[in-house]
């Protein structure tokens, strides 16, 4: 009997060893996909085989010099990072203050916060289009940045209260008992031992700006304040499109948010699935 | 006490530097040449450079940009008053823009020089879309007509030595391509709705019905019986024929360009603009050495009457919204200058079209372009000067392309086009 | 601390948060009503008041395909990843030795920023140059190649795309699902004679319900809501094969500049994505309190 047992243990095991390499080569080809135009020469990118046949690893740099790539990354660098921090000095009270008070009208923060998950940003362009033309922020970094901030806080302010709830309040009691403000507190004793919420939620706030294609696409009318995402989407519906250089400087774009990625996948995974325990 | 004084030093000094720095300030004039960004910056920093030579307190800023990305952009720069000093307006809101008051009216600076240069049928009387406040808002920038190239080589191979000269050599021709070569005959391409309506199409339906889309008052022609024989051929080219290449309605006209450069297609229909990318795999210089030749407009036309081509113009504007209107003019009309406009016409690939340069001015790729020139003075203008034109062309090729994946009959969708088109018009 | 000092605290801390997400959330919603009854153009301003023409307009044939598209869309689009979802959650979940990098490679469509996605996707499915054309001409499955990006499939492509985007989130949040459910139940069916295959009805799938629910709910309002990659694949589609509401709003408001016509529809763009939300709190139960 268990001999039967575990020879179908083997079996079932290694279908499921097969069905999953299957889903991850499924999984990987549309990227191995960009990786094989990427290596490839302005002939080959239109002789495409299924394997590499060409290793032009010098594409890479050369996206670099053909277009303003380097624009296009400080761009979505400098929009990204400029987000993250104002997510960060926006988020970090507002999580505390929920997570810590008890002061009336909490509910409906706290509810207004998930009311922003219903309105999308594709249905409220058109009066934001219209509102930054009427103040004369029409084609600036700050329009991006801040709309950027904006969409990304929600979630920020959500983790960060989750966050906070896990630590215990004795620890700022503690120092406010010696005698410091509670602000004091939170910025000396509590945001030190927090780090590890705080890198994750940094990391979000930044992918998620970082991540933005449609704003800039709306806000943006200048070829050189182009974040990357926007300026690789131009470089593919040119009327004559280079597709080896698409390729690579698509490849490039992604690597920023593929290591963030990586970096945080432990934590992140943890963070999330906090919303799910029924 | 020193602290204060510091301070003081301090803010004196930003103040000097900044007030230098603001008498010593040159005015900036942005200018944007669309269509291909490399050609264009080689175009314009080149005569911005010598123009500078002279004019040293003026700074210009080039934008770049390819017409996918101008043409979806410039409505919004526009409302956000952020568009260039100096452009050339893409013909597809070209009316839209004009209504939009968006030009600086021209009137009072041409000279009489220049618009003797220019052919009449390039000067647009544009007051009905200004209500009377400005007659010409452009200069002409470039014009051309559509031309039938073709690559010997393909075309040898397949038993020929000669393009088609009429529409049934077109298919007999287009068929005996297909078989023997396996490639497609001629490039069809609907991706696009401005687009669609140059190239082959344009080809077919003003050499077939030596007419423009709408009348002088505006209402749609574009349903006439020749225009259906005309769009009913095209459509037969792909469902009946299969000469062309596959799924027209995702090819662009890029795609088309590249792989008739890359000998993946025996023959398409393009202006000079073409010439650039051939150069980059033939010699052009003359018939003998060159892989891609051109014919002519089929005649006679599916109608009987000699055929017509279409003229493909594009309008040099100054925006309305500048700070240096006449700056503006003084650097456009360098740039309108002769020789500027022949090295202009060089580096796009444009066909000369200005009196003066015809006359006596060198023309590389003449046996190409002599006979482009020729023909452009002779042709329809493309673009109609409509009302709303930009949502014209949506309409127009969205039921194009309904009729020629066979989703409905040729009349019936040119029908239902000239019925929007005349709404549109407010007819 | 007096209730008015805990206000005024909060109010401290939660200001800047709630002004930053107030101006750019709130006040939009009530312009957008404002501009759907009135004749606006995008650069040239408002020019008049039409009340409901713009609505009854919605009833006619345009906005209908717009809705089927975006219906069939979304249903199927979350529905597939839903199930390749369960699949890969299921396979993920098994004791394999190289589980942990399989898992990392499995999560790497969530890395990619959706409008790479998309062009990545166009590039993929190329009728020309693109891998899959050229591998099927290559074995000679195909004589032709498929027009992947025509009005016939590219829908169905597009679907794929949000497939392979979405499926990795439906892996991990039923993964979780499935590491929640205590495997001594597992073990009790087995003593009680129960396969594989009952177990999975017994015993998966009631556990993971909740999950499954909110996965469903999740994926539904980010397909309601796509637009950087269907926008950068396709546009819209050919003739408008795969014009969802995210796209048709901004087609109308930045391509055709009728702001009036847009707004409208972004309207019941809010209907419907509101409704989506409220249904998905409503069975996640979030602690709100």
């Amino acid at each position: 009997m268990s001999l039967h047992l575990s020879r179908q243990r083997q079996v079932s095991r290694a279908g499921a060893l097969i069905g999953s390499c299957a889903l991850v080569f499924l999984f990987a080809v549309p990227l191995y996909t960009g990786l094989l135009g990427a290596l490839a020469s302005p002939a080959g990118v239109a002789d495409l085989r299924p394997w590499p046949t060409e290793f032009r690893w010098q594409n890479f740099l050369e996206v670099w010099k053909q277009v303003a790539f380097a624009r296009f990354m400080l761009n979505s660098l400098f929009y990204a990072s400029s987000a993250c921090g104002l997510v960060l000095l926006v988020s970090i009270p507002a999580g505390y203050a929920v997570s810590r008070f008890r002061f009336p009208g909490r509910s409906a923060y706290l509810l207004a916060i998930l009311a922003t998950q219903m309105v999308t940003i594709s249905t409220i362009i058109i009066p934001l289009f219209l509102l930054v033309v009427r103040v004369g922020l029409f084609d600036r970094a700050i329009t991006v940045i801040v709309f950027s901030a904006a969409l990304a806080a929600p979630f920020a302010i959500w983790m960060l209260r989750n966050y906070f709830d896990t630590l215990p309040p004795d620890l700022e009691e503690a120092a406010m008992v010696d005698g410091c403000s509670r602000l004091r507190a939170l910025l000396s004793v509590v945001l030190p031992v927090a780090r590890p919420g705080l890198a994750v939620t940094t990391v979000l706030a930044f992918t998620m700006a970082y991540n933005q294609f449609f704003v800039p696409l709306v806000m943006l009318s200048t070829t050189d304040r182009y974040p990357a995402l926007v300026g690789v989407y131009t470089l593919a519906r040119q009327v004559m499109v280079s597709w080896e250089v698409v390729m690579a400087a698509t490849l490039l774009v992604i690597v920023p948010p593929l290591i963030l990625f990586f970096i945080s996948q432990r934590h992140l995974v943890g963070g999330l699935t906090t919303g799910f325990d029924k | 006490m020193g602290n204060s004084r510091w301070m003081a030093a301090a803010v004196a000094g930003w103040f000097l530097v900044g007030g230098v720095s603001a008498f010593a300030q040159d005015v900036e004039l942005t200018i944007c040449r669309p269509g291909y960004p490399e050609r264009a910056k080689t175009f314009l920093e080149k005569a911005l450079g010598e123009f500078q030579k002279t004019n040293p307190g003026v700074k210009f800023k080039i934008v770049d940009a390819d017409w996918e990305t101008f043409q979806s952009r410039i409505m919004v720069w526009v409302a956000g008053q952020q568009e260039p000093d100096i452009y050339v307006s893409p013909m597809q809101q070209f009316v839209d823009l004009a209504e939009l008051g968006a030009y600086l009216p021209l009137d009072q600076y041409l000279d009489p020089a220049l618009k003797a240069d220019i052919p009449e049928s390039l000067w647009w009387d544009m007051s009905r879309f200004t209500g009377g406040k400005g007659k010409y808002l452009s200069v002409a920038a470039a014009a051309s007509t559509y031309t039938l190239w073709y690559n010997k080589k393909i075309l040898a191979q397949a038993g020929l030595t000669r393009p088609p000269k009429n529409w049934d050599e077109l298919v007999r021709f287009g068929k005996q391509i297909v078989e023997r070569t396996k490639l497609p005959a001629i490039g069809m391409n609907a991706g696009r709705p401005f687009d669609t309506t140059q190239l082959l199409f344009g080809m077919l339906y003003f050499s077939g019905t030596n007419r423009p889309f709408v009348d002088t008052q505006g209402r749609a022609i574009l349903n006439s019986p020749d225009a259906v024989k005309a769009v009913q051929f095209w459509v037969d080219l792909y469902q009946k024929h299969k000469i062309t290449n596959s799924s027209p309605e995702q090819t662009s006209k890029g795609d088309l360009r590249l792989l008739f450069q890359q000998g993946k297609l025996a023959m398409h229909i393009n202006n000079p603009g073409l010439l650039p990318t051939l150069a980059k795999i033939t010699d052009l210089r003359s018939p003998e050495t060159s892989t891609f030749l051109i014919g002519g407009p089929f005649q006679p036309s599916l109608s009987g009457h000699r055929a017509m081509n279409s003229t493909d113009a594009q309008q040099w504007v100054i925006s309305a919204h500048t700070k240096h209107p006449d700056l503006a003019w003084k650097v456009l009309r360098y740039l309108l200058e002769p020789r500027w406009q022949n090295e202009h016409d060089r580096i796009q690939g444009g066909a000369p079209f200005r009196a003066s340069i015809l006359k006596s001015m060198p023309i590389d790729y003449a046996w190409i372009l002599k006979p482009n020139a020729e023909e452009a003075s002779n042709g329809l203008l493309f673009s109609p000067l409509i009302p709303r034109s930009g949502q014209f062309f949506q309409v127009l090729n969205k039921h194009l392309v309904e009729a020629l994946l066979g989703q409905a009959p040729v009349k019936d969708a040119l029908d239902r086009v000239a019925a929007e088109v005349n709404k549109l018009a407010g007819l | 601390m007096s209730v008015g000092r805990r206000s005024l605290v909060a109010f401290l801390y939660l200001g800047p948060s709630a002004l930053l997400l107030a101006s750019v959330f709130l006040f939009p919603v009530g312009d957008l009503a404002w501009l759907s009854v009135h004749d606006a153009h995008t650069a040239g301003g408002v020019k008049g008041f039409v009340g409901w023409a713009h609505y009854r307009e919605l009833l006619g044939p345009e906005f209908f395909h717009v809705l089927r598209t975006t219906a069939i869309w979304v249903s199927i689009s979350t529905l597939l990843s839903v199930a390749v979802g369960l699949v890969g959650a299921l396979l993920l979940n098994r004791d394999l030795s190289c589980r942990g990098t399989l898992r990392a490679l499995a999560f790497l469509p969530w890395a990619v920023p959706h409008a790479m996605v998309g062009v990545l996707w166009r590039w993929l499915a190329h009728p020309q140059y693109g891998l899959i054309n050229r591998t099927l001409l290559l074995i000679g499955l195909v004589s032709e190649p498929i027009g992947f990006l025509s009005v016939k499939y590219a829908m169905a492509t597009a679907i794929a795309m949000r497939v392979w985007k979405g499926a990795p989130f439906a892996i991990l949040a039923i993964l979780a699902g499935l590491q929640a459910i205590p495997p001594e139940r597992y073990e009790a069916a087995a003593v009680d004679g129960a396969d594989s295959w009952d177990q999975f009805w017994a015993i998966t799938l009631p556990g993971i319900r909740g999950v499954l629910a909110t996965t469903v709910l999740i994926l539904a309002i980010w397909a309601v809501t796509t637009f950087d990659m269907l926008w950068v694949l396709t546009e819209g589609g050919p003739l408008g094969a795969t014009e969802i509401l995210p796209i048709a709003i901004y087609r109308l408001a930045f391509t055709a500049y009728d702001a009036g016509r847009g707004a409208a529809i972004a309207v019941v763009g809010l209907g419907i994505s509101s409704g989506l939300a409220m249904l998905y709190y409503h069975f996640s139960k979030e602690r709100i309190s």
